[in-house]
């Protein structure tokens, strides 16, 4: 009760500073009037008996202030009481204290780093134009199609703004001796244009490069920045380059 | 005769004990007390509301507002379970020390 009690006054004190100050100042005020009313029958003005009534209060701004620093002073005194008392209760208990300490460090730490790995896979949208409106096309279990199914999903722009496909690889990087192993994917033409992402440098894929037999320029592909940085050290004289994968030559196009 | 000052603690006890009758304003508690002490114990208004304050936020009165007999909108305080407890606690000391303190100076 006097817990509940105590919680309710400070919540409303945080929570409604203005109706505690108009309450206050309202009590204040009727003190003051039922002092003068009753002066003013006892034969005193009504100028007078206001003045006394004030006086005997001293001042309501005063009475007032008094009230509030009356809280505070409460309020204060009461936490003090509260952490001094707490912290006598620990002391005795040092094993407890260690545990508890313990177990909040690595909670918390645990946590921190659960969340932060789920807020870059899950929580975090895709970096690409309108994440919310990308939607995955599963048949079943399998979310996997051959290129026949594929192009006619391709092909039914009824359905969607526009159809992204791909696949990922491992591909050997290395033209000859140690192999060099390095995360690629296949993708359609206009992978980019749907997504909404732009090149960093020189260009994406287009549909033109995206038939049977390649487009002009032949075996094509666009590398991620990461691999630009550790590969070609950032340098802009990249495009053009050839890149073997596989054994298969391709011509960097884009960053 | 002469005001006599009062000890923080004594108007709390004084507080719950004008409360415990029946839920009263401050106004009204302040003539109660002159009444009753024949006007010896007066107290500055002033401190009378900081102590009700301090005694509402520590959950030993409650208050709610309503019109008085004059028609008036008044905050009228009352007693909490916890006032309660604490008038007995405080009260039966306080009755200790009068008696003996009445007993020794009419033994002097």
């Amino acid at each position: 009760m006097t817990l509940l009690h105590r919680l309710w006054s400070i919540v409303r004190g945080f929570l409604r500073p203005e109706q505690l100050k108009r309450e206050l100042d309202s009590e204040v005020r009727t003190f003051v009037e039922m002092s003068a009313a009753e002066k003013t029958r006892n034969g005193v003005s009504r100028d007078e008996a206001y003045r006394l009534a004030m006086l005997e209060l001293g001042g309501i701004e005063q009475a007032k202030e008094h009230v509030r620093t009356a809280r505070h002073a409460a309020f204060l005194e009461e936490v003090a009481r509260d952490l001094g008392y707490t912290f006598r209760i620990l002391r005795k208990q040092p094993v407890f204290v260690l545990v508890v300490v313990l177990t909040l460090t690595l909670g918390i730490g645990a946590n921190t780093a659960l969340f932060t790995l789920m807020n870059a896979m899950i929580l975090k949208s895709l970096p690409v134009r309108e994440p919310d409106r990308l939607v995955e096309i599963r048949c079943g279990r399998r979310v996997n199609f051959s290129n026949p199914i594929w192009e006619q999903i391709r092909d039914r722009r009824e359905l969607f703004n526009g159809a992204i496909a791909y696949s990922t690889e491992r591909h050997n990087l290395a033209s000859g001796g140690e192999t060099h192993f390095v995360d690629g994917m296949h993708v359609n033409g206009n992978y980019f244009g749907v997504l909404g992402v732009p090149a960093a440098i020189g260009r994406t894929f287009t549909e033109a490069d995206d038939r049977r037999g390649c487009g002009e320029d032949g075996h094509i592909a666009v590398i991620s920045h990461s691999f630009w940085q550790s590969h070609y050290g950032g340098s802009p004289d990249v495009l053009g380059k050839s890149l073997a994968l596989d054994g298969r030559q391709f011509t960097i196009v884009g960053v | 005769m002469e005001k006599l000052d009062i000890p923080q603690s004594t108007l709390d006890l004084m507080i719950l004990t004008i409360l415990s009758r029946e839920p009263m304003h401050g106004y009204a508690m302040s003539q109660k007390r002159a009444a009753l002490s024949n006007g010896t114990l007066r107290v500055n208004p002033g401190s009378l509301f900081p102590s009700l304050h301090r005694l509402e936020q520590d959950g030993k009165l409650t208050a709610e507002w309503r019109s008085s007999e004059k028609n008036r909108n008044a905050k009228y305080y009352k007693l909490t379970l916890a006032g309660k407890k604490q008038l007995e606690q405080h009260r039966k000391p306080w009755d200790h020390v009068a008696l003996a303190i009445a007993n020794v100076l009419e033994g002097a």
